[in-house]
């Protein structure tokens, strides 16, 4: 009886040890999260402190090379600062490609160039299994392609097939790769930065709505000033051309993106956004009856307010306020409309469009 | 942190509200008296008693009352556009601040104590529209101003002249009455009043102008100095007299005719202003007293009876 009793109690001992070690290494769980909840919260905090500095320094980083073209710079950071992709569109000759290597130089992170033709496949740019020997015997190795770093440039979206547009622009918006049967999440983070010419139509395969509605801003490039192609002739015809030093880590950058989504927007903010978006559809009678023939997506609206919540952040502002729709609007909203028969034939672009909904939105 | 910084905002907000919700319930009362003035002026001007635009007053207030405090659940939402409307660097600011009272980041959380710092830099008194505030009491004063007008000239009323009041229709009265002579026709055997076809203006020159001095005409006929008689002119001929004249007399003109060989200085004097003021007086004191029988001479009653009779008459056929 007594023998009974002393391993009765040497069990109810020993589950009371094991709890007591369940509970301490939960505890220190929950100070492990805390901790790293309050280590993350001193990042961001750190972050968003020098945010507006940050960004001036990468502006004037890239300012040593690409001259006059601060619009773009910015629209380009706002696309990675909120999880995006840009296309870019200008004549040759524009420093496209030169600005987006240099942005990827500025900011720490992988960088690879697809220069797209007609002739490239889906499986260029995803990757493809190849047959390697390995103890003796021969095995698929999936190859990664050039869509598995952080910033990629598809040069000339325009002269790749739809078949390998279509590749790309799967990878974009699922952030992975499907080949056979296994699947290959891409790195983060990840963003596209694609360019495109308006001229020299002639053997293109210009994107379809539908895609171009998976980047969150068109970015028109345009000539540079006077005095600023001065400038570039200076800097690109003299003995050394100046480096660029790098200025945001992953970390950093993963931080940004973060504190984007964070930014407070006022209810009427939102819904003035709204109503400019809603009002490029052609269902009512006003602008865009007269000269659209498909508006924009709730994943314009999306896309708006996330682009103004950037814009935002980068001009040190700790509310999205109005101005930074109306700055947002054009490039998130331009390749998004779908101008009629009777615009194209006047040559109204989709910015006057746009500029004439802003007006009747307000 | 996050809520104290919330608690924070929403004290300043409802102080706001508080401050806006008393200078709401200042405007209901100006607004309020305005009203009782208005109905009081417009009662008075058809002969109401005024002491009614009270009530319209009181109705205005509890009216508004209820219509402020149906509006309760939006205060917050008027007290931001107040504070935005005077500080417009607090716009967007303070919206996407209160918008988003619930949610708690570093960046909502900097924009909260954005907001305390701003709101450290306000004071009350800039809520306050002193425009719609002296107008109302201006508007106040002037219609105050009019009723005190009102009362003062004894105005009776629009519906004072709603008594019918033709060219002759007093003399029309009197002739009905038959106020004139009684005349016994003894062929008939019966005694009538033979009435004279005269108006209540002729009534008055008689009585102001006395014939005595033996002008045809009184008034008209008589001589070149009042009382001296003997007055040359006649109503047959009357252009030879050259252009009339007038005099005021008891307040009505009255067309004269003056012999121009008479020179141009003919005075007409009212020699009996006073007498005539006395009278006036009399004559009020004697409307109050006129209720008193005594007072009435008996062979006049018959005449006045008539005379009520056929102003009765004619206000009902009107």
């Amino acid at each position: 009886m007594k023998k009974q009793a002393k391993i009765g109690w040497s069990l109810w001992g020993s589950a009371e040890k094991v709890r007591e070690r369940l509970m301490i290494e939960e505890r220190d769980k929950m100070i492990d999260v805390v901790e790293e909840k309050t280590r993350e919260n001193y990042k961001l905090k750190d972050v968003y402190k020098n945010i507006k500095g940050v960004y001036e320094r990468i502006l004037n980083e890239m300012g040593q090379l690409i001259i006059g073209q601060e619009d773009v710079i910015e629209q380009i950071l706002i696309a990675i600062f909120t999880k995006n992709h840009a296309l870019l569109e200008g004549y040759p000759g524009l420093g496209k490609t030169l600005m987006i290597s240099t942005l990827a130089n500025v900011i720490d992170l992988k960088f690879k160039r697809i220069q797209c033709t007609p002739d490239l496949m889906p499986s260029d740019i995803t990757g493809t299994y190849v047959v390697e020997e390995r103890d003796g015997r021969k095995v698929f190795k999936f190859e990664r392609g050039p869509v598995f770093t952080n910033i990629l440039l598809a040069d000339e979206i325009n002269r790749a097939t739809p078949k390998t547009q279509s590749a790309l622009l799967e990878a974009m918006q699922e952030r992975q790769v499907s080949v056979g049967t296994s699947t290959f999440p891409l790195d983060e983070p990840f963003f596209v930065l694609a360019t495109q010419n308006p001229i020299e139509m002639e053997g293109t395969y210009p994107l379809p709505e539908a895609q171009l509605d998976r980047f969150l801003l068109k970015i028109i490039v345009d000539y540079p000033r006077i005095e600023d192609e001065e400038r570039i002739i200076d800097i690109y015809t003299s003995e050394e051309i100046p480096k660029t030093r790098k200025l945001l880590n992953r970390e950093k950058l993963i931080a940004i993106q973060k504190l984007t989504r964070m930014v407070p927007i006022s209810k009427e903010v939102r819904r003035y956004a709204l109503d400019i978006v809603t009002k490029t559809r052609p269902i009512h009678d006003g602008v865009a009856k007269k000269y659209l023939d498909y508006g924009a997506s709730p994943r314009a609206a999306i896309g708006l307010v996330l682009a103004a919540k950037a814009h935002a952040l980068i001009n040190g502002r700790n509310f999205v306020s109005k101005k930074d729709i109306r700055e947002m609007a054009f490039p998130v909203l331009r390749h998004r409309l779908i101008l009629n028969f009777e615009s194209e034939r006047k040559g109204i672009t989709p910015d006057q469009v746009i500029s004439e909904v802003m007006d009747e939105v307000e | 942190m996050a809520k104290k910084l919330n608690d924070l905002i929403l004290e300043n907000l409802d102080e706001v509200v508080k401050f806006s919700i008393k200078i709401r319930i200042f405007r209901i009362i100006l607004n309020a008296i305005i009203v009782s003035l208005l109905f009081a002026i417009l009662l008075r001007l058809f002969a109401i008693h005024a002491i009614i635009s009270i009530f319209f007053g009181i109705l205005y207030f509890i009216l508004s009352l209820i219509y402020l405090s149906l509006r309760a659940s939006l205060y917050r939402n008027d007290a931001i556009h107040l504070i935005v409307d005077r500080y417009p660097s607090m716009n967007e600011r303070l919206q996407a601040a209160y918008d988003n009272i619930k949610k708690s980041n570093i960046i909502v959380d900097s924009l909260r104590s954005d907001v305390l710092k701003r709101f450290k830099k306000m004071y009350c008194s800039s809520f306050l529209d002193m425009g719609p505030i002296i107008t109302r009491v201006f508007l106040s004063v002037i219609l105050i101003f009019i009723l005190l007008s009102i009362n003062f000239i004894h105005f009776e009323g629009f519906a004072a002249n709603s008594i019918p009041h033709g060219e002759n229709i007093l003399g029309d009265i009197i002739n009905s009455i038959g106020f004139g002579n009684k005349r016994i026709d003894n062929t008939r055997n019966i005694e009538e009043f033979v009435s004279e076809n005269f108006t209540t203006r002729e009534r008055i020159e008689e009585d102001s102008i006395g014939g005595e001095s033996g002008g045809q005409l009184p008034g008209i006929s008589e001589g070149p100095i009042p009382g001296m008689g003997g007055g040359v002119g006649y109503e047959e001929n009357p252009d030879i007299f050259g252009e009339p004249s007038s005099a005021r007399i008891h307040g009505d003109n009255i067309n004269m005719e003056i012999h121009p060989e008479y020179g141009g200085e003919i005075e007409i004097e009212d020699v009996e202003v006073e007498k005539r003021k006395l009278n006036r007086f009399e004559e009020r004191l004697m409307g109050k007293s006129a209720e008193i029988p005594e007072q009435e001479p008996p062979e006049y009653s018959e005449i006045i009876r008539k005379y009520f009779q056929s102003l009765q008459n004619i206000l009902k056929e009107k």
